[in-house]
């Protein structure tokens, strides 16, 4: 066997091996031809995990995604959205070539046209918008983040940016930062013994959903680490759970704060921690949480006094221990909130950079020049909340630009969001940048096709799990050109005959390369900000500037791993060690926030109920959930759809049984800004309060795989689509209630409430 | 314990009404010839006028059996595989051998009856019994190893196939006795005699399947738990109307009365009996085959 | 390593399945499974009552059974069972009968609507053969599928069936299968769910 040619890169003594670029690692076969196939390692960008994937290539077509076993974050498992990532690339119904509308908005009716002609259409109106300073009445919706398109709205001067990644998790954000300055903490639930969750499913989503699955799967089952779920219904993460507390939504606060007070009373509070590293006063929070006694919480929650007394001692005692947050207590209106005392719950024993506790995350060090650039945002700079805000507040638009966003299909209340769209005087021009023609394409005056993230560069950190800084690079695995094919090209470059060279499907185009053209044409300075040829040449200058990455093999290196890991790198940034310091920015985790108290909120973690004392009889709490095989890419594939093709609204059986409701009927779940018709799954999984359902369904728009609808294409399969009767489900948003918390300013997402009758 | 499935996927039908039809045509022809060999084989010269009509009978019905699996296969054009790669451990692959020895016995047997050479009839007859026995049976043997299908994996499964068959076989041989007496024959005229007479065999192969079917039920309702659901399936599930009322009181105990009783006795009500075994048994067959396969293995 | 011919098998620890469908999405991709048809599945089951239930998570592979019906009932010897195991089926061979289907107690085989042959999980083989893992056994985000040579002790799934209580669905089949489970739940094995409609 001809593994593990290595060859040792650089002139540096003790780097690590890698392999020669080019070089076919034997670690895919394929299936017809028994014979190996090219590798190409990249990132999955199907969720915000950002796993290492390697792509696999039978000569120039794409044909397998698997994990990447050297990625330290998931170690070789990936997810089904990520092996159905193929599906995004190869769809039939992909959106190719750059559209103009014929008909009236939404009709469908389409006309071909160049990308010059999109270019010069676009770099036009921008050029009048920015020469009369109108700019801002240039929207941009991206959903996703790109940093040239960053850049690019920072060049041409644009102030009205609807930041979708910013938009979703506000108010874990907002709790977070005002409680640590940083918006997001590393769980490191590998090496904790005891975890609380409140509201997170790691074993089906989350922020890091493999790489924080493996780890939290290994610790339960090699370790024996104790896991503990509070969630309205049965998540995967609680039917893998010790314990499962089913909770009435929105209440977790409560409980927190209760057994904050147990922990506070008994004596358990990791003293040396609140001095010296929190603001407060250990008497202070004692005085502020008297009134949270276990039997209120449960009064209040639905679970017992006793069982919140003994999960505090066991929390407090069994070390490492630490909570994990998620959006089930965050997307609600008192989310912000929620989430600072579900988080107290950590600094009180003391779980912050600590073995098995929630740790500061860690980027390369040598990457600060460019950490503007690369990292998330640390306080989202969120200006705009969608075209609602704008309408209330009469802000002209111009051109609205959504990339990759589907604001028609996934805003709450989503068909008065597609009402102001597709009104011509509000949204004058409408561009939208997608793989598919979604719900907002349909509507839009120009469609733009977009590259997927299996045609494109993009260069982004991922959170350490174990600390080591990530860098993952993100390179074109599809639609390889063959040799023949570049020597025609009229961009034939000599020196670029031995790379593979690819290309998107079609004329689809990354968003970057669409800016930097626009650029080109805006001219003056937009162009000078914008100096690059391409997408790969940006990436490669932003390489090579990294001064750690430069003396590692560079760009080749990281070519051949997918990745980087800054394994010397001690200093600087966000890194600091153990548990002496911390950084400058952030001495203290701030329990008491001035900043809330300034804007007249309660300083300290509190509770504020959801709901009036008594929700009325048989009105129930609508929570909306992300199923394990759904993402943002997964819209219309055929692998992952044909497994989740209805989201059944889940209603506890004994209700369910009092209602007459039978198990698979229909019934009209109505909210007050619209109702809906879905199939019922009664089960004993779930809190009587509550009905829940999967997002991610429903789609009217972006393709017939979505629909369940046979149709002949090159793929044979989509000649064997199947759940064609059992349809699509059910969109929820189109009931869901726009309400928003007031502090962090996340929308409650998981808050309506909806009446169910039998149809 | 409340239990209740959240997700699975459907599994494909391994056999279907192709299969039934198969099965049931098999067992046609096996009772047709057995009912033949009755007179030339065993000299029951009562039974006579059957010989001819049972041996074309059974002959031309065996003849379209096949057809049916070659709908049925997904590759007939491989159907050459069958004797080439052989697999005596396979009921098919016996199957194969027969599908081809016994309709050439039953021409040969026929070409004897035609020419009245009376020795060869009864030499190819007796030949031809355990052929068309083992023709049939071996569609039981199919079903039965068909380990974790309760319903057909029973050691009983060959010996009911052959019973319903002999059924089957008879009532057809009665209605196609009376056509042939009443449109073709010299006379005209229909010896009612014989016809009440095979009227009677019928009835009480009649009351052999049906105690064969209790027993298998019996057994059933107290074996394991997917035999009891099997049971459940046909007694008060899905298959019950087809099994209960089409197959075993309109295809058997209807024309069991309609034989057995004198008063009802006419050439009429044989008529109707013998139509209704020729249904019912078809029904037999696809509620066996399909009810076997209804309930899901995991 | 002892000259002892190889045993493959495979092994579920059910403790660590998360019910993702990841290994199925695999196995599609892997072994271009269409649409409607499956090598591979998630079963999932539901039991006992609010607030005390559960949901059981089992994944369904082929048991490559020791002593696999579905090899005893081909006609046309198209099911093989190598010496290291893995039962496969000769796609040049069948003839499409679906007699292995019938006779098969787990109901992992189907006929490829495409081909119109049996096809089912066969571990890989050509994958294994090249001295890689399967591909479900890869992408599984936990962990909780090994696979290997039973015979060898040092394997990780020799050294793991030594050491844990394992199970085999439907043991009482006969088939000896080889597709081990830990933590297997009868409730989710005996849960059925007739089809609807
Ligand atoms: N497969 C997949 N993975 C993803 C994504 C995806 O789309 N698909 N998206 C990514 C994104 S954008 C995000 S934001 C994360 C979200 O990751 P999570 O926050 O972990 O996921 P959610 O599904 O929003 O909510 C988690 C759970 O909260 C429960 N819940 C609802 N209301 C309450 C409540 O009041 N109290 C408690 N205790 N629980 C409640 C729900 O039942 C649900 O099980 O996942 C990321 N990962
Ligand atoms: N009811 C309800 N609504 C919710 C939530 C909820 O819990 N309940 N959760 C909210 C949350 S947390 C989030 S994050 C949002 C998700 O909200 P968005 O991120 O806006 O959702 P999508 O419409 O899924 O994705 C946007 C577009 O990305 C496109 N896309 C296609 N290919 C690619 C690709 O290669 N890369 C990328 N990056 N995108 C591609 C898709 O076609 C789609 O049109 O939904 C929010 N909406
Ligand atoms: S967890 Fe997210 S990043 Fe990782 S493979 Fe799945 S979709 Fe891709
Ligand atoms: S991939 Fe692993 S964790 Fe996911 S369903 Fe399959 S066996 Fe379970
Ligand atoms: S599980 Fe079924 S198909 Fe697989 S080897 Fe065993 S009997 Fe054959
Ligand atoms: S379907 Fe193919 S493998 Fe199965 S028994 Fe028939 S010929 Fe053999
Ligand atoms: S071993 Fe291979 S064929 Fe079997 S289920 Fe896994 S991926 Fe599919
Ligand atoms: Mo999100």
């Amino acid at each position: 066997m001809k593994t593990g040619i290595a060859w040792f890169a650089g002139t540096a003594a003790g780097l690590s091996p890698i392999q020669r670029p080019g070089s076919i690692k034997k670690d895919g076969v394929s299936r017809t031809s028994l014979k190996p196939l090219q590798v190409v390692p990249t990132t999955c960008e199907q969720c915000p995990a950002g796993c290492g994937i390697n792509a696999y290539l039978n000569g120039e077509r794409l044909v397998q995604l698997l994990g990447n076993p050297d990625h330290p974050n998931n170690q070789g498992g990936i997810c089904a959205k990520g092996i159905a990532g193929l599906n995004l690339v190869n769809d039939p119904e992909r959106l190719l070539y750059p559209l103009m509308r014929k008909g009236p908005r939404g009709e469908g009716q389409w006309t071909r046209i160049t990308w010059d002609e999109v270019y010069s259409t676009l770099a036009a109106r921008l050029k009048k918008m920015i020469r009369e300073g109108r700019i801002n009445e240039f929207v941009i919706d991206k959903g996703h983040d790109d940093p040239l398109l960053d850049r690019f709205i920072s060049a041409i001067g644009a102030t009205r940016t609807i930041d979708r990644p910013g938009l979703k998790n506000l108010n874990r954000t907002a709790a977070l930062t005002s409680m640590t300055g940083f918006p997001s903490l590393v769980e490191d639930v590998g090496r904790s013994r005891f975890i609380l969750n409140f509201g997170a499913n790691p074993y089906a989503n989350h922020d890091q959903f493999v790489g924080i699955a493996r780890r939290l799967i290994h610790a339960r089952v090699e370790k024996g680490a104790r896991l503990i779920t509070f969630d309205v219904r049965m998540s995967e993460t609680a039917a893998k759970s010790d314990a499962w507390y089913p909770i009435k939504a929105g209440t977790d606060g409560i409980v927190a704060l209760a057994m904050a007070k147990v922990i506070v009373e008994k004596g358990l509070v990791n003293e040396d921690f609140m001095d010296r590293k929190t603001n407060t006063s250990l008497t202070m929070i004692k005085n502020h949480l008297s009134q949270y006694t276990p039997e209120k919480a449960a009064e209040e929650s639905g679970v017992r006094a006793a069982d919140i007394e003994h999960l505090a001692v066991e929390f407090a005692t069994q070390k490492p221990s630490m909570v994990l947050i998620g959006g089930g207590i965050s997307d609600h209106k008192n989310g912000t909130q929620n989430v600072r005392s579900v988080a107290l719950l950590n600094w009180l024993v003391g779980n912050l950079e600590k073995e098995g506790g929630l740790f500061y995350p860690r980027y390369p060090a040598s990457l600060e020049p460019n950490a503007a650039v690369l990292r998330p945002r640390l306080n989202s700079d969120v200006n705009v909340k969608g075209i609602k805000e704008l309408k209330e507040t009469n802000t002209r638009i111009n051109t609205y630009f959504a990339y990759l966003s589907n604001p028609a299909y996934v805003e709450p209340d989503c068909e008065s969001t597609a009402s102001l769209l597709k009104d011509e005087k509000t949204v004058p021009f409408l561009v939208v940048m997608d793989t598919h023609l979604t719900e907002t394409a349909l509507l839009a005056d120009m469609a733009l096709p977009a590259a997927t993230y299996l045609e494109g560069w993009g260069l982004s950190t991922a959170p350490s799990l174990d600390k080591v800084p990530i860098l993952n690079l993100r390179q074109p695995v599809v639609f390889m050109i063959s040799t023949a094919k570049v020597l025609r090209s009229p961009t034939f470059d000599v020196g670029k005959l031995l790379e593979p060279m690819f290309r998107p499907r079609g004329e689809a185009e990354e968003v970057g390369n669409v800016c930097l053209e626009l650029a080109r044409r805006i001219k003056g300075r937009v162009a000078r900000n914008l100096p690059y040829k391409n997408t790969q040449d940006y990436i490669t200058r932003l390489v090579y500037s990294i001064s750690g990455l430069k003396t590692e093999g560079g760009l080749k290196n990281l070519k051949t791993q997918g990745f980087w890991t800054e394994k010397t790198s001690n200093s600087g940034g966000y890194r600091y060690s153990g548990d002496k310091e911390l950084p400058a920015s952030r001495q203290k985790v701030e329990i008491y926030s001035k900043a809330l108290k300034q804007n007249g909120y309660s300083p300290l973690p509190d509770y504020e109920p959801l709901f009036a004392p008594e929700k009325k009889k048989d009105e129930f709490i609508l929570t909306t959930f992300k199923s394990n095989l759904w993402a943002k890419g997964t819209a219309n594939s055929k692998w992952v759809r044909e497994i989740l093709h209805e989201n059944r609204l889940w209603i506890n059986k004994d209700v369910a049984r009092r209602l007459g409701i039978k198990n698979g009927e229909r019934v009209r779940v109505t909210s007050s800004v619209g109702s809906l018709v879905s199939r019922v799954l009664t089960t004993h999984r779930i809190h009587p309060w509550s009905v829940a359902m999967a997002e991610g369904l429903g789609h009217s728009a972006v393709g017939k795989v979505a629909k369940g609808k046979r149709f002949k294409s090159n793929d044979q399969d989509t000649n064997l689509i199947w759940w064609d009767k059992k349809g699509n489900g059910v969109n929820p948003n189109e009931i869901i209630v726009r309400q928003a918390d007031p502090i962090g300013g996340g929308l409650g997402l998981k808050d309506t409430r909806v009446r169910i009758e039998r149809i | 314990m409340d239990t209740q499935v959240i997700y699975n996927i459907f599994h494909q039908d391994a056999f279907g009404f192709n299969i039934a039809m198969y099965i049931y045509l098999t067992g046609v022809s096996a009772g047709s010839f057995i009912l033949s060999t009755l007179a030339y084989g065993f000299g029951l010269s009562q039974y006579k006028p059957l010989g001819k009509v049972g041996v074309v009978v059974a002959t031309i019905v065996l003849i379209i059996a096949p057809l049916f699996l070659l709908f049925h296969v997904g590759t007939p054009y491989r159907a050459w595989h069958l004797f080439i790669y052989l697999n005596m451990a396979s009921p098919i692959t016996w199957g194969s051998f027969l599908l081809i020895l016994y309709p050439i016995n039953c021409i040969i047997y026929g070409y004897f009856m035609f020419k009245e050479n009376m020795k060869l009839t009864r030499i190819f007859g007796l030949i031809g019994i355990p052929l068309a026995v083992s023709v049939h049976g071996y569609t039981g043997f199919i079903l039965a190893f068909g380990k974790a299908r309760a319903l057909w994996n029973t050691a009983l499964m060959p010996i009911l196939f052959l019973v319903s068959a002999v059924i089957s076989g008879i009532a057809l041989m009665i209605l196609v006795f009376i056509i042939k007496e009443r449109f073709f024959s010299k006379e005209r005229k229909i010896d009612r005699e014989l016809v009440f007479g095979l009227g009677k065999l019928l009835a009480w192969m009649i009351v052999f399947d049906l105690f064969l079917v209790a027993c298998d039920l019996i057994v059933l309702s107290i074996s394991h738990s997917d035999a009891q659901a099997a049971a459940h399936l046909l007694l008060q599930g899905k298959f019950s109307f087809l099994f209960l009322v089409v197959e075993n009181l309109l295809g058997k105990i209807v024309p069991f009365f309609l034989l057995i009783v004198p008063r009802l006795r006419t050439l009429a009500t044989t008529i109707v009996a013998s139509i209704l075994v020729v249904i019912g048994i078809f029904f037999m067959r696809y509620v066996v085959v399909l009810a076997g396969e209804f309930i899901p293995l995991l | 390593m002892s000259n002892k011919k190889k045993r493959y098998a495979m092994l579920v620890d059910l403790r660590k399945c998360i019910g993702c469908n990841a290994c199925v999405v695999a196995c599609k991709s892997e072994n271009d499974v269409p649409l409607g048809v499956w090598r591979s599945w998630v079963k999932k089951v539901e039991k006992g009552q609010y607030p005390d239930s559960k949901e059981f998570f089992l994944p369904v592979v082929c048991n490559n059974c020791d002593k696999p019906i579905c090899v005893t009932v081909c006609p046309v010897n198209a099911g093989i069972k190598r010496p290291d195991g893995i039962v496969y089926i000769d796609p040049h061979r069948c003839i499409g009968c679906r007699y292995c289907m019938a006779s098969c107690p787990y109901g992992v085989r189907y006929i490829n609507p495409r081909k119109k042959i049996a096809e089912k999980c066969y571990w890989c083989h050509h994958r294994v053969d090249a001295g890689l893992k399967p591909a479900c056994v890869l992408v599984c985000p936990t962990g909780a599928m090994i696979f290997g040579d039973l015979n060898d002790p040092r394997s990780d799934i020799a050294k793991a069936v030594a050491t844990n209580a394992v199970q085999v669905i439907k043991p009482d089949m006969g088939t000896d299968p080889q597709t081990f489970y830990i933590g297997l739940e009868q409730a989710a094995v005996e849960a059925k769910k007739i089809k609807e409609e």
